[in-house]
């Protein structure tokens, strides 16, 4: 089984390209090991098209036709494209020759699109009537049967690129009942990576939770004696004018109290209290870091 | 959302606040002992109970005309050489400046028979100064006031103010704790103040009162401005001798 995912995808790990890829690559039809489509019910998902090259009296013009109707065909994301060209880079000489004059004959084709395993073989052709020139397009099947016709005159050399370019996007649109990929953009988004994220989202969220949470009730108990501190402090600062103003010996006692206090949570915090601080920081940070990546990367998700 | 960032700003506080306690606080309350410890800058050890040596740390209200010292106080121990530290001139009060303990004599007096020495009017170069191991002289100086030893809690063995012509105060020595007699006394007197020409009555007065609830500090005073009719001068002269070991 294979899909659509881009290549960077394969060494992953099968369960990982699953997730990454699974739904929309199967949602455009089955496809076998060697990529050829199985049309079902009269509609091929996904059909392979030979662009034989165009035939006719205009000399270069003639190559520059083929790469047109390749391109503007290459748009329409249901159609798996092949140029003559590469059938002969991968078959040789031998394979244009088979190539060569099959242009009219649509048993010839036929034969063609089997032998070359593919689903429909583009047939063009341009020459010129007079002061006109003509373009014709014709995607024939494995069975010599035309599913579009298409043909565009015009008078002048410099309209032919954007006849042969609405001719084959028609002969696209009827081959495929789909728009080329530039127009519906739409349509083609990056869902997949949303499907990805959804799964690995609530426990990002609740583990990060969880990890605030703990962190920080971890910090504010180690906190207690900082904050016992503080106040004996305080405390002390304040005896300190009590004192100065009144000179009340009982004062000191109070202080002496407040010392020890102050001395115990000093005691308390410098040795233990102070490692749930840090801990529960870190924890904390942690937390905040995995809510926030569940947050930020998986956005769209539920 | 919004509250992600403020969360991690306070966890990167609370990491970077949590910073060991130091041992700064206020000194107050501190306990100490009147002859061994010392207490934090401008506080003395204060003892409650005249039998005990132990105290507690406590603030000094108010230093006269100097200014409070700050902290650190500095110089820390002064070790006497030949059992005495002498202050002569102002260059040897400074010198001092920063004390806290003396160990040994301080003589703050004239090495003449006769005539005073130029210090200044106060002592404000000793305000760290908290313990005196031996004996304090305060003689033959022109000190209008003893401001800059309001610090000083104790003092080993006696106190002498003797012969200073211009002193009309002694509250700079208000905070005294505990003051020990000299060994080779026998009279239980550990502070004389003798023939100032201008203190009066009251100011003696003044400075008994404030030292009246501490009974190691046994107040003898005689020859000076008001005194001179009360007492023998001889007898007078004779106690400061006994009290300064001399």
């Amino acid at each position: 089984m294979s899909s659509n995912c881009p290549s960077f995808f394969a060494p992953l790990a099968l369960a990982t390209a699953l997730l990454v890829c699974g739904g929309p690559a199967f949602a455009q039809g089955e496809v076998d090991d060697e990529g050829s489509s199985h049309p079902t019910a009269g509609v091929i998902t996904q059909p392979r098209v030979l662009v034989t090259d165009t035939t006719g009296d205009l000399q270069e013009t003639e190559v520059l036709i083929t790469n047109l109707v390749a391109a503007r065909l290459s748009r329409f994301v249901n159609l798996k494209v092949i140029a003559q060209r590469d059938i002969k880079e991968r078959l040789g000489l031998e394979a244009d020759k088979q190539l060569a004059g099959c242009e009219s004959n649509t048993t010839c084709i036929a034969e063609l699109a089997g032998a070359f395993d593919v689903d429909l073989v583009a047939v063009s052709a341009v020459g010129r009537l007079g002061g006109t020139t003509v373009f014709t397009l014709q995607p024939v099947d494995e069975h010599g049967e035309a599913k579009a016709r298409g043909t565009a005159t015009v008078s002048a050399l410099d309209d032919l690129a954007a006849a042969v370019s609405d001719v084959t996007d028609t002969a696209g649109r009827t081959v495929t009942g789909d728009e080329p990929k530039d127009v519906v953009v739409a349509a083609v988004d990056i869902a997949p990576a949303v499907t990805v994220d959804a799964g690995l989202k609530t426990p990002l969220l609740i583990g990060g939770g969880v990890a605030v949470g703990v962190g920080v009730v971890a910090s504010a108990i180690g906190s207690l004696p900082l904050l016992a501190y503080n106040s004996a402090d305080r405390e002390l600062s304040s005896l300190r004018t009590t004192f100065i103003k009144d000179g009340d010996p009982a004062i000191l006692a109070d202080a002496a109290d407040t010392q020890e206090r102050a001395e115990g949570a000093r005691r308390l915090y410098n040795n233990a209290a102070i490692y749930g601080v840090w801990g529960g920081a870190v924890v904390a940070g942690a937390g905040a870091g995995a809510v926030a990546a569940a947050l930020l990367l998986f956005e769209d998700a539920p | 959302m919004k509250a992600l960032p403020t969360l991690l700003a306070a966890s990167l506080l609370l990491a970077v606040g949590a910073c060991p306690i130091g041992e700064f606080r206020d000194s107050i309350g501190t306990s100490c002992v009147v002859d061994e410890d010392v207490c934090g800058t401008d506080y003395v050890c204060f003892i409650n109970d005249d039998a005990d040596d132990n105290g507690l740390c406590a603030p000094v209200a108010d230093y006269g005309a100097c200014d409070e010292p700050t902290y650190p106080v500095g110089a820390g121990d002064v070790a006497s050489e030949d059992d005495a530290v002498r202050v002569e001139s102002s260059s040897d009060v400074e010198a001092l400046n920063g004390a806290v303990r003396v160990e040994g004599n301080l003589l703050i007096d004239d090495p003449r028979p006769v005539g005073t020495i130029d210090i200044g009017e106060d002592l404000c170069g000793l305000s760290g100064l908290q313990q005196v191991t031996g004996s304090l002289l305060i003689s033959q100086t022109r000190l209008k006031t003893l401001d800059g030893l309001q610090g000083l809690s104790f003092v080993g063995a006696g106190i002498g103010v003797a012969s200073n012509p211009e002193l009309t105060d002694l509250m700079g020595l208000a905070n005294l704790m505990r003051v020990r007699v000299p060994e080779n006394s026998d009279s239980g007197i550990t502070v004389v103040i003798a023939d100032n020409d201008n203190l009066d009555n009251d100011a003696i007065a003044e400075f008994r009162a404030a030292l009246e609830d501490r009974p190691s500090i046994v107040i003898h005073a005689c020859g000076n401005l008001r005194a001179r009719q009360e007492n023998d001068d001889n007898e007078c002269a004779d106690i400061l001798d006994r009290i300064l070991g001399r």
